[in-house]
């Protein structure tokens, strides 16, 4: 165990020495999904910060690691790429990718999908750019404060039932996603924080995914309906599932004031179907999951395998642990939608 | 002269081979390389896809497994979660009904955070603090993951357990220990080939063992290291092997798939063995036909030089055909040679026969020239004219007989000009007529135009003879001699009448025939004439008879003008 790490500083090391100086004229990006709505839109922006400057190759995992395992492999292998941009379908492969990369002289950026903190300890070749998922639980759960009012008299609106717990279920995304724990945990345990009382009614795992989200609905509706107050989601897609399967059965009210619906509705990034979910008057909120930050983090990193550049100039964020990121995210509901959603 | 000959440097046999060892060896390299390169590039790339199958075909395996086991922890710990209160009683059923569901799972326990057990499926679980132990503290160090311990053989049973902090009951928090059988999943192992000495290794992030199918080779975890994971070809303790490393989903373990390919290096040696020895075969099937062939050709052409050279030193008279086998060419060669020298043999034979003939001929000529009889009968003739007083009859005979002589000798030589041959036989008549007392008379008319050329001597002068002695002598009324001679159709004919008895038609068949067997007749005379212009003029000269009874007989001579030469002069 110890002399691995000494290795890998030594590998690291020599590694950084070499590489200063030299930009590197390309790097691959790997996804795990080509279907992830707000992981597209990451790739996006990074492709658009990144402009002409480098070669990108991008390759698509579709939810198997072993997939990315050989993308990963014939990059460094093959194409002897430099510098890779991971997003993890498994985040406990992280270790080997981080090892990987060290013996073939190669720089790795975790995004989004947040490596164990022993993983990256020390692991002078590898960083990590993701949302602060606690944060993004805590402005979730202020957004089901502005609902439901003060925690002693519950909006009556609201609290359906008039028993002054606010009844949810949340969408979780995946277990063992450090983003769906984090925000799941953090949205509970900061509404009991600030005093109030929740019943969780259930937790369903949806896989980040629209389509997963419905059928849960189709299947599980029944059960909660009568009791649901309101949706926790850990990302839009899912909570469009929900909104989706609502508007067919006309528990959402078209062309309503969101305050007019019977079911209060929560997400988390910010994309673009979430927004449009905001202006039709179904989703309440979301939470922005910056994606211009992250990628301008991420685009930061890239330079700094590049060409050493210190990150902590100019930035806004704070490097903990050595080598994480952790972007902080902000509330958006109707009263502060992007313009490009207020035009009409 | 020497054998060697067929060995030498330039020779059909050596260029042959040498040009076609080049050839053949050329060849025989470019089919080595190409089907070496081609099958290994095959073999390896077959082998790999094989192999990728196998790895993932066995890592699937792993990957269910581990999601199996993950997603029964995950729906506990959810129901776990969703509970508000919990009783002892309703978890520990929940927990006997999942276990029984899912073979693999040998014991569910719950912990409480300080380490005692809260609930189990089973009965004897440990009612002590396990706080301290390595699955209990890495679970709660890392509570957003499933700690897996690694797996022990307990009495041919291969398990380990699964640990994961939760949420139980209100504001309560546990590990969940999960005990499990991987002794199933190992059982898969037996039916996939590895090969000699192939196996599986699971090791975890630090490279630590956590289950291996044999003892590991020393340096293999070195490999792993610098694999770390993909796949690779390598060498260990002089074996080949194909190994390929995934991370199995779920856990942080890495699996090693070690499999056995010495059979390529064997396989792709086994094919150099068999190209060799074809090669070899083929090499020397080449050169032995080569041989063969070549000695096809040059052993019959060293036998027609080896005549040619016998040919040259004793002459063609002796020589003999030369028997060879070969090609057709050669074969073909041999037969026009052996029918040229034949030919030249045949050629060679006649010419001496034919020399031969002539000297005979022109011997008996020379005797007619000196017949003794002819001239004592002359000389005779001249005596009794002198002494009659007959004096210039006398005169006119020597003159005649002097000439005569003269002619027939002419310096030796044997043609003479057709002049000269009338100018002879006018000289023989003129004696004769005055011998017999003017008892015949003769006319000679030769065309001016055939005069000059060349021909062999004394021809007329036998027919003549003849001509008197058969036509003439035994007639009391005498006769007429006619001669005459032209161009006639390409042949220069001669035609000797007389106006005797005639010759009977079976007699005139009995001189053809002596012309042609050496039977004597009364014709000595003809068939000397017809032997020696067939010498000298070839078949197309000839000899004709026509006779009619009481009225006399024709000789006609018929020489091809092309054959004679004229007269420069």
């Amino acid at each position: 165990m110890k002399i691995k790490r000494i290795r890998n500083l030594l590998i690291s090391g020599g590694l950084l020495l070499t590489s200063c100086g030299e930009s590197p004229a390309s790097f691959s990006l790997f996804i795990y999904n080509s279907e992830d709505t707000f992981i597209n839109e990451l790739k996006d922006v990074i492709l658009d910060d990144t402009g002409d400057d480098y070669n990108i190759d991008i390759q698509y995992a579709e939810q198997s690691q072993k997939t990315q395992m050989k993308q990963i492999t014939s990059a460094l292998e093959d194409d002897h790429q430099k510098l890779l941009l991971v997003n993890m379908v498994d985040r406990l492969s992280a270790s080997a990718i981080i090892e990987k990369s060290s013996v073939n002289n190669a720089n790795v950026i975790f995004f989004n999908r947040e490596p164990l903190t022993d993983d990256m300890d020390n692991q002078l070749n590898a960083f990590y750019v993701g949302s602060d998922n606690s944060y993004e639980g805590e402005l979730q759960a202020k957004l089901a404060e502005d609902i439901f009012g003060s925690p002693d008299s519950l909006n009556s609106k609201y609290d359906k039932n008039g028993d002054g717990k606010i009844q949810a279920i949340i969408l979780k995304g995946e277990l063992g996603h450090q983003d769906a724990e984090q925000r799941s945990t953090k949205v509970i345990s900061k509404l009991a924080d600030d005093g109030y009382s929740v019943d969780l009614l259930n937790t369903y795992i949806c896989n980040w995914s629209r389509t997963e989200a419905y059928n849960m609905f189709e299947d599980e509706y029944a059960n909660f309906k009568d009791d649901v107050e309101i949706i926790f989601s850990n990302n839009d897609d899912m909570a469009c599932g929900a909104m989706d399967y609502l508007i067919e059965k006309d528990v959402f009210k078209y062309n309503v004031d969101v305050s007019e619906q019977s079911v209060q509705l929560l997400g988390v990034d910010a994309t673009d179907v979430g927004c449009k979910a905001i202006r039709d008057g179904y989703m309440y909120g979301t939470v922005l999951n910056d994606a211009e930050k992250q990628a301008s983090a991420i685009m930061d990193a890239v330079k700094y395998f590049g060409s050493g550049i210190d990150m902590n100039e100019n930035s806004d964020y704070d490097i903990v642990k050595g080598n994480f990121v952790y972007i902080k995210g902000s509330s958006i509901t109707y009263d502060n939608l992007p313009s490009e959603y207020r035009s009409n | 002269m020497n054998k060697n000959n067929i060995n030498h440097p330039n020779g059909l046999r050596t260029r042959l081979m040498r040009v076609y060892s080049i050839v053949t060896i050329l060849f025989i390299v470019a089919m080595y390389v190409a089907s070496y390169m081609i099958f290994k590039t095959n073999i390896v790339s077959n082998n790999e896809t094989v192999m990728e199958e196998t790895t993932t075909q066995l890592s699937n395996i792993y990957n269910t497994y581990f999601e199996g086991v993950v997603n029964v922890s995950s729906n506990i710990e959810t129901k776990l979660e969703e509970e508000d209160t919990y009783d002892e009683e309703g978890l520990a059923s929940y927990f006997e009904l999942v276990q029984s569901m899912k073979s693999e799972i040998e014991d569910i326990s719950l912990y409480s955070v300080s380490g005692s057990l809260v609930v189990s499926s089973s009965n004897d679980q440990s009612e002590e603090d396990e706080s301290g132990e390595t699955w209990f503290l890495e679970a709660a160090n890392n509570p957003l993951i499933n700690v897996f311990s690694s797996i022990e053989n307990e009495n041919g049973s291969y398990l380990f357990t699964l640990s994961k902090y939760v949420n139980y009951g209100e504001h309560s928090y546990g590990i969940l220990k999960f005990t499990l059988n991987f002794t199933k999943a190992i059982a898969t192992l037996s039916d996939i080939d590895l090969g000699e000495s192939g196996h599986v290794v699971i090791y975890d992030k630090n490279y630590d063992t956590v289950y291996q199918s044999d003892v590991l080779t020393e340096g293999e975890t070195d490999l792993f290291q610098e694999v770390v994971f993909g796949t690779e070809n390598i060498s260990l303790n002089g074996h080949d092997y194909f190994l390929s490393i995934n991370t199995i989903d779920n856990t942080t373990w890495r699996l090693a798939v070690i499999s056995n390919i010495d059979f390529i290096a064997n396989t792709t040696s086994m094919l150099l063995l068999v190209d060799l020895v074809i090669s070899v075969v083929f090499y020397i099937a080449t050169i032995a036909s080569i041989r063969t062939v070549s000695n096809q050709v040059t052993e019959p052409i060293y036998k027609l030089r080896l005549a040619m050279e016998e040919i040259s030193q004793k002459g063609y008279i002796d020589a003999k055909e030369v028997k060879v086998q070969g090609t057709y060419e050669v074969e073909d060669l041999a037969r026009n040679y052996n029918e040229m020298i034949m030919r030249i043999s045949t050629l060679m034979n006649q010419v001496v026969v034919e020399q031969n003939l002539k000297r005979e001929s022109e011997l008996s000529v020379l005797q007619n020239q000196i017949n003794p009889h002819f001239l004592y009968n002359t000389l005779d003739s001249i005596i009794y004219e002198i002494n009659k007083n007959e004096n210039e009859t006398a005169q006119n005979m020597i003159i005649a007989l002097s000439k005569l002589f003269r002619i027939s000798l002419s310096k030796g030589k044997s043609t003479i000009s057709i002049r000269d041959e009338v100018e002879h036989v006018r000289n023989y008549l003129l004696i004769q007529k005055m011998r017999y007392r003017e008892k015949f008379n003769f006319e000679i008319k030769v065309s001016e135009d055939i005069m000059d050329y060349k021909v062999t001597k004394l021809i007329l002068q036998p027919i003549a003879e003849n001509a008197i002695v058969h036509g003439i002598k035994n007639n009391p009324d005498g006769g007429r001699i006619e001669i005459d001679g032209s161009l006639k159709d390409g042949f220069i004919v001669f035609m000797v009448k007389d106006d005797g008895f005639g010759i009977l038609e079976n007699k005139i068949q009995q001189i053809y025939d002596s012309f042609h067997n050496a039977v004597e007749t009364d014709g000595v005379g003809v068939n000397n004439v017809f032997q020696r212009i067939r010498l000298y003029y070839g078949d197309k000269a000839d000899i004709k008879i026509e006779s009619e009874l009481d009225c006399g007989t024709k000789v006609f001579i018929y020489i091809p003008v092309e054959k004679v030469q004229k007269d420069e002069n």
